[in-house]
C-alpha cells in the first residue's frame, strides 16, 4: 500500500514539477532562515555561560537620578567590596577590575596593549582556564602578569612563555604567572592580560582609598541566595558608609545587582546585545517560517483540487475515508520532511557566510536535538494541516459528485486560501516596512551631525616615546601639509564616561540641583581639529599659556543647566580647584546616541591617551605614510594602536548594524517566498478557469477585461494586508528604537514605499498570468476541459 | 439481494425540488442480467450509483443483502461497497498516475489482499482480459476499448457479487461493444449479479430482464 502511494505521490511530483519546485523551495527557503536565525539567537543566549559562576556572579549597578534623566554608573569605589564583603555573610568573594592601555615590550617587540589591572580573586570567579599556572596563585606576586595563548604567541612565538619576563610601560618587569585559554567570543570579558592590583602600589596609587569610581565590582553569592534581601542590604549598607563619609543623610543611588549570564543582552557587555534584538530575530524567524508553512498549506491544498477525479475513483474502487486521509497526509508530510532535509544541507552551506554577516562563529551543532526535533515537528504539523484540510474536505464528498467535475474548482477551499494569503503578505510587508525604518536609523546615527566631524581623523594610542614628546612628534608630523591639526586627550572622543559627582560649584550654584558632569583632559587644538564651534569666549592655547592652569571650558549644556549667565569670566570649581570659565562649547554628542547630550568640562591635562590626528582626505595614504614616518623616528620598536575615528564610533553601533543586515537579507527572502506562494496559486487558479475565461472571451469579453477579472481579488489582497500591516510594523519599530535617543521620526513615506513595492509585485506576479491567459485562443481553452 | 423501496431522489433548485427518481420500487435477486433503459436524462445513472452507494437517495429505504443501506453509516457503507460491489463508467474512469497493472491491484489493496496473493490475482485477470502486454502503460497511451477493458477487470479482479455498468459501451464501436458484452455474459453465467444501464436495444439483448425508466418513473415499456 505504501509502496502504491509513494509511486503516486513521485509520479505527482514529476507531473507538476513546477509546484513541486515552488512549494519545496518556499518551504526550505523558511527553515533555512529560521535555523540560521535560531543558531545567532542560542549563541546570543549563551554569552558567559561558560562560567561556573555565571549564576551566582553579579555586577554591582548604581543608578542615579538626575536632571537629565538617569545615569547608570556601572562602576565603583574600590573600598565598596571589601566593606560590603564584612558585612553581608551572603557574599562568598569579590572581585573588582578596571581597564586601561599600555605598552607592553619583550625584547624587541613592543605593543599597546589592554591591561585588566583586578584582585587575584579573578581566576576563581570567572571560570578562564589557565593551560599554564595555578589560578590560586598566579596574580598572588606584584609582578606577575597573566596572559591568553594569544598574546603568549606574539609576544613569544613558540618559546614557552612561563617564567618569561615582560616590560610594561618601559619601567615594569613582570614575570609570566600564568597563559589563559584563548577567551572565547561569546565572552563579555575579553580581556588578554590580566595584571593584580597590587602593582598600582608602585605607581603610588592605593586602591584602599575612597575615589573615584572606576572599578568594575562583582560579588560571588552564596548558592540560593535571595538576590532581594541581598541587594536591599546593598542598599541600606551603602547608604550608611556614604552617611559616615559625608555626613549626608539622601543616597543618591539605586543599586542593583546584573547576573553575569545577562550583562550581554542588559547592555552590560561590549559591543552590543541586547534583549530587543534577539526578541525582534525570534519574530523574525517566526514570521518567516510562518509565511512558508502557509505558502505551503496554500500550494497544496489548491492543487489538491486537481487530484479530487484521483481521489473519487480511489473511493470508488474502495478506499474508504481514513485510506484516503493517510494517503493524502503522508504525501503532504513527505514533502515537508523534503524540505526540511534540504534546509539542513543549505544551512550547512551558507553558514560560512552568515557567520561573516553575523560576525560570529556559529556551527549548526549548536542547535541540539530538542530543537531539531521540534522544527521536524514543525514540519509534520505543516504537512498534516497541508494534507489533511485536502484529505478531510475532499474524501468527505459523495465520490459521484467528485467524478461529475462539481469539485475541481476548489471553490470550497478558496477563503481558507485567501486569509492565508493576506496574512502572508501582512507579514511580509510588515518585515520590509521594518528593514526601510531600521535602515533610515542607521543612516541617520552615520549622517547626524553629532557637534564634531568624525571623519578623517586617526586616532593613536601612544606608546612610551611618543607620549613622553608628544610636543615635538606633533610638531615633526604637522609639517607635512596633508596632516591638518593634532590634538590629545584621556578619553575616547565617541564615549567620554568619567564623570564628576556632586563635587562642583560655581557662584550662585542651586545646591539642590543634581547635575554629573562628564569630564576629560584634552590639549590644544582639541576644538580645531575635532570642528567643534565654540560659542563663546576661546579655547586653550599656547597664546595664553596661564588658561592652561587657571581656566576651564564648559559645553553648552552645563552652562545652560546649571543656569550660568554670562559665564565667561565667572569662577567655577571642581574638586576643590577654583578655575575661571575662559570659553563654552557648543555641545557635541559625548556618548552613543543612546544618551542624549550631557553637561560637560573639559580640563587641559598633559596627560594622555589618546592623540587625534586630521588628515586631508585627498591625500589620505600620502598621510598615512607620513605619520607612520614620524611615529617610528619616536618609537623604533613600537606598534601603535591606530583606529580612525568613525570607526570607533561605528563600533557602538554594530549590533543595530548587523540587525538591519540580517533583516535586510531576511526581507528579501520573505518576498522571494510569498512571491513564490502567489505565483504558484494564481497559475493554478487561472489554469482551472481555462475554461470560463475561454467562454467568456466567446461572449465578447476583452482582454482588458480579463486581466482585471482575474487580478482583482490579489490587488485586493494586497491592499487589506497593507492595512493591517501598518499599525504592526510601526509597534514593532518602536519597541526596537527605544532604545535610541536620538532617532528618525518612523516615516510615512517608508510605509507608503512598501505597501507600493508589494502593489508592483503583486501586479506584475498576477499580470505575468493574467495576460497570458487572456491572449490564449477561446478555442483552445475550451478544448483543454 | 437489491430490493428497493419508494426510493426518490431530487435536487434542490431554487424553492423548488427537481425529482429525478420518483417512488422507485425494484427487486433484484442474485444472479441476475438486468438492464436498465431509457432516454437520456431519465434517471438511470442516478438510479444505478443509488444502488452502487456513491450517491444516497433523498428517500425510501435500500436494502442490500442483509444490510439497511439508508442507515448505514459512511464507513460501514464504504465496508460494504467494498466487499461486493464492482463498478464500470461510460468514460473508464481508470487512475491517470497509475499503470495498468497498478489500476487493477489498487482494488485489492485497499481490501488489504495479501502482497502475495494480490500478485497470482491480478496476474489472473491480465491474463484472462488478455492485457498481459499491456500491463506497464498507462491509460492515456491505451484506446478507449481497452481502457474499457481494464475499466470492467479493475471492477471484477476482488470477485465482487455486483456488477454495475454505467453505459459501458457508450464511448465503444459495435466491434468492442459486442466483447464487453460476451464478457458480461460470461461473468453472469459464473454467478455475478450484473445491472447494466444502456440505451442500445442491442446491448439489452443479452440481459435476461430489462426495466424502463421515463423521466423518473419505472414504467412497464418505453
Ligand atoms: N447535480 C445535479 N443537480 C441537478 N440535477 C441533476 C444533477 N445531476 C443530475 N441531474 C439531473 O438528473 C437527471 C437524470 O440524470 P441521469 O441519471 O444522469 O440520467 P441518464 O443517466 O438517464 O441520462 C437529468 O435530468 C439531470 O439533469
Ligand atoms: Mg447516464
Amino acid at each position: 500500500m505504501l509502496n502504491n502511494y509513494l509511486k503516486i505521490a513521485l509520479r505527482n511530483i514529476c507531473k507538476h514539477k513546477g509546484y513541486t519546485v515552488i512549494n519545496i523551495t518556499g518551504l526550505t527557503i523558511g527553515l533555512m532562515v529560521c535555523m540560521l536565525i535560531v543558531l545567532w539567537v542560542i549563541d546570543e543566549l549563551s554569552y558567559d555561560r561558560f562560567h561556573s559562576n555565571g549564576d551566582n556572579a553579579f555586577l554591582m549597578v548604581s543608578t542615579q537620578q538626575l536632571n537629565t534623566g538617569q545615569q547608570v554608573v556601572n562602576t565603583q569605589q574600590a573600598p565598596l567590596a571589601p566593606t560590603l564583603q564584612e558585612n553581608i555573610p551572603e557574599i562568598i568573594n569579590y572581585v573588582r577590575y578596571f581597564a586601561c592601555y599600555m605598552p607592553i615590550s619583550y625584547q624587541n617587540k613592543s605593543f599597546n596593549e589592554q591591561l585588566c589591572l583586578t584582585d587575584p580573586s579573578y581566576f576563581s570567579i570567572f571560570s578562564f582556564p589557565l593551560i599554564e599556572g595555578d589560578i590560586a596563585k598566579v596574580l598572588v606576586d606584584p609582578h606577575s602578569i597573566v596572559i591568553s595563548e594569544k598574546i603568549a604567541q606574539k609576544y613569544f612565538g613558540d618559546e614557552k612563555a612561563l617564567g618569561q619576563v615582560l616590560t610594561i610601560n618601559n619601567q615594569t618587569y613582570l614575570t609570566v604567572t600564568g597563559v589563559m585559554k584563548n577567551i572565547p567570543d561569546n565572552s563579555t570579558l575579553q580581556f588578554e592580560v590580566v595584571v593584580p592590583f597590587a602593582l598600582l602600589l608602585e605607581y603610588g596609587e592605593n586602591i584602599n582609598e575612597w575615589k573615584g569610581a572606576d572599578y568594575y565590582t562583582y560579588f560571588l553569592f552564596k548558592k540560593d541566595a535571595d538576590i532581594a534581601t541581598i541587594n536591599e542590604k546593598f542598599q541600606n549598607l551603602s547608604s550608611n558608609i556614604y552617611k559616615q563619609r559625608t555626613g549626608k543623610d539622601i543616597y543618591p543611588y539605586t543599586i542593583s545587582l546584573v547576573p553575569l549570564t545577562a550583562l550581554h543582552l542588559q547592555g552590560f557587555g561590549y559591543g552590543g546585545g541586547s534583549i530587543q534584538s534577539v526578541y525582534i530575530m525570534i519574530a523574525v524567524a517566526v514570521i518567516i517560517l510562518l509565511i512558508a508553512c502557509m505558502n505551503f498549506i496554500n500550494i497544496t491544498t489548491a492543487r489538491s483540487a486537481g487530484r479530487a477525479k484521483e481521489i473519487g475513483l480511489r473511493k470508488v474502487v474502495g478506499a474508504s475515508r481514513a485510506d484516503l486521509i493517510r494517503q493524502l497526509l503522508g504525501e503532504a508530510v513527505l514533502l515537508a520532511l523534503g524540505a526540511f532535509i534540504l534546509a539542513l544541507v543549505g544551512v550547512e552551506l551558507v553558514l560560512p557566510v552568515f557567520n561573516d554577516i553575523a560576525q560570529k562563529s556559529l556551527s549548526i551543532s549548536l542547535i541540539d536535538w530538542k530543537l531539531i526535533l521540534s522544527l521536524l515537528m514543525l514540519m509534520v504539523i505543516t504537512g498534516i494541516l497541508s494534507g489533511g484540510y485536502t484529505a478531510f474536505y475532499i474524501s468527505g464528498f459523495q465520490p459521484v459528485k467528485v467524478l461529475k467535475g462539481i469539485f475541481t474548482s476548489g471553490r470550497g477551499g478558496m477563503r481558507f486560501r485567501r486569509i492565508l494569503v493576506v496574512v502572508q503578505f501582512t507579514l511580509s510587508v510588515g518585515i520590509t516596512i521594518c528593514t526601510l525604518v531600521l535602515f533610515q536609523q542607521i543612516e541617520y546615527i552615520k549622517n547626524k551631525n553629532l557637534g564634531y566631524d568624525k571623519n578623517n581623523v586617526l586616532c593613536l594610542r601612544p606608546t612610551g616615546g611618543v607620549a613622553e614628546h608628544y610636543d615635538s612628534f606633533k610638531e615633526q608630523v604637522l609639517q607635512y601639509p596633508d596632516v591638518l591639526d593634532v590634538t590629545s586627550s584621556n578619553q575616547n572622543l565617541v564615549h567620554i564616561n568619567s564623570t564628576i559627582g556632586n563635587n562642583w560649584s560655581w557662584e550662585g550654584r542651586d545646591p539642590n540641583q543634581k547635575l554629573v558632569i562628564h569630564f576629560d583632559w584634552v590639549s590644544y587644538d582639541y576644538a580645531k581639529t575635532m570642528k567643534m564651534e565654540m560659542l563663546e569666549g576661546r579655547f586653550y592655547s599656547p597664546e595664553f599659556p596661564s588658561d592652561t592652569l587657571e581656566g576651564l571650558i564648559l559645553n553648552e549644556s552645563l552652562v545652560r543647566l546649571a543656569g550660568i549667565e554670562n559665564p565667561i569670566g565667572k569662577k567655577f570649581s571642581y574638586w576643590g580647584r577654583e578655575r575661571k570659565i575662559i570659553g563654552v562649547v557648543k555641545d557635541f554628542h559625548l556618548e552613543p546616541l543612546y544618551e542624549s547630550l550631557k553637561p560637560m568640562i573639559l580640563i587641559y591635562s598633559s596627560d594622555r591617551q589618546n592623540i587625534y590626528i586630521r588628515i586631508d582626505p585627498d591625500y589620505m595614504t600620502l598621510a598615512l605614510s607620513h605619520i607612520k614616518q614620524v611615529y617610528e623616528k619616536f618609537e623604533p620598536n613600537g606598534h601603535s594602536n591606530c583606529y580612525f575615528l568613525n570607526e570607533a564610533f561605528n563600533q557602538y553601533y554594530v549590533d543595530d548594524t548587523r540587525l538591519l543586515t540580517i533583516f535586510k537579507y531576511a526581507s528579501f527572502l520573505t518576498i522571494i517566498v510569498s512571491c513564490l506562494g502567489l505565483f504558484g496559486l494564481v497559475t493554478y487558479m487561472t489554469e482551472h478557469r481555462t475554461r470560463e475565461i475561454g467562454i467568456r472571451k466567446v461572449l465578447g469579453s476583452s482582454v482588458m477585461g480579463i486581466i482585471k477579472l482575474i487580478s482583482k481579488e490579489f490587488i485586493l489582497h494586497v491592499i487589506i494586508a497593507n492595512v493591517v500591516a501598518w499599525p504592526l510594523a510601526f509597534l514593532m519599530m518602536n519597541y526596537l528604537l527605544q532604545k535610541f535617543a536620538y532617532r528618525e521620526n518612523i516615516d510615512i513615506t517608508v510605509f507608503i514605499a512598501a505597501s507600493f513595492l508589494f502593489l508592483v509585485i503583486t501586479i506584475s506576479t498576477v499580470g505575468y498570468q493574467a495576460v497570458k491567459a487572456a491572449l490564449t485562443k477561446p478555442v483552445k481553452a475550451l478544448r483543454y476541459e | 439481494m437489491i430490493q428497493l423501496r419508494n426510493i426518490t431522489r431530487y435536487y434542490a433548485s431554487g424553492s423548488l425540488n427537481t425529482y429525478v427518481l420518483r417512488r422507485i420500487n425494484l427487486d433484484i435477486r442474485e444472479g441476475e442480467f438486468v438492464c436498465v433503459m431509457g432516454p437520456s436524462g431519465a434517471g438511470k445513472s442516478t438510479l444505478l450509483n443509488i444502488i452502487g452507494m456513491l450517491d444516497d437517495a433523498s428517500e425510501g429505504e435500500y436494502h442490500f443483502l442483509d444490510y439497511n443501506v439508508h442507515n448505514l453509516k459512511e464507513k460501514q457503507r464504504s465496508q460494504l461497497y467494498k466487499e461486493y460491489i464492482g463498478f464500470v463508467f461510460q468514460s473508464y474512469h481508470l487512475i491517470d498516475e497509475l499503470t495498468v497493472y497498478e489500476n487493477l491491484e489498487t482494488p485489492l489493496l485497499y481490501k488489504k489482499v495479501k502482497s502475495s496473493q494480490r500478485k497470482s490475482m491480478v496476474c489472473d485477470t491480465l491474463d484472462r482480459f488478455q492485457i498481459v502486454g499491456k500491463k506497464d502503460l498507462f491509460p492515456s497511451q491505451l484506446s478507449g476499448g481497452q481502457q474499457q477493458l481494464v475499466g470492467i477487470a479493475r471492477a471484477i479482479i476482488a470477485e465482487p457479487k455486483l456488477i454495475l455498468a454505467d453505459e459501458p459501451t457508450g464511448n465503444l464501436h459495435s466491434e468492442e461493444g459486442k466483447k464487453i458484452m460476451e464478457l458480461f455474459t460470461r461473468l453472469n453465467e459464473e454467478g455475478v449479479t450484473i445491472i447494466q444501464a444502456t440505451h442500445s436495444e442491442q446491448n439489452a439483448s443479452y440481459s435476461k430482464r430489462i426495466i424502463y425508466l421515463k423521466d423518473g418513473w419505472l414504467v412497464d415499456n418505453l
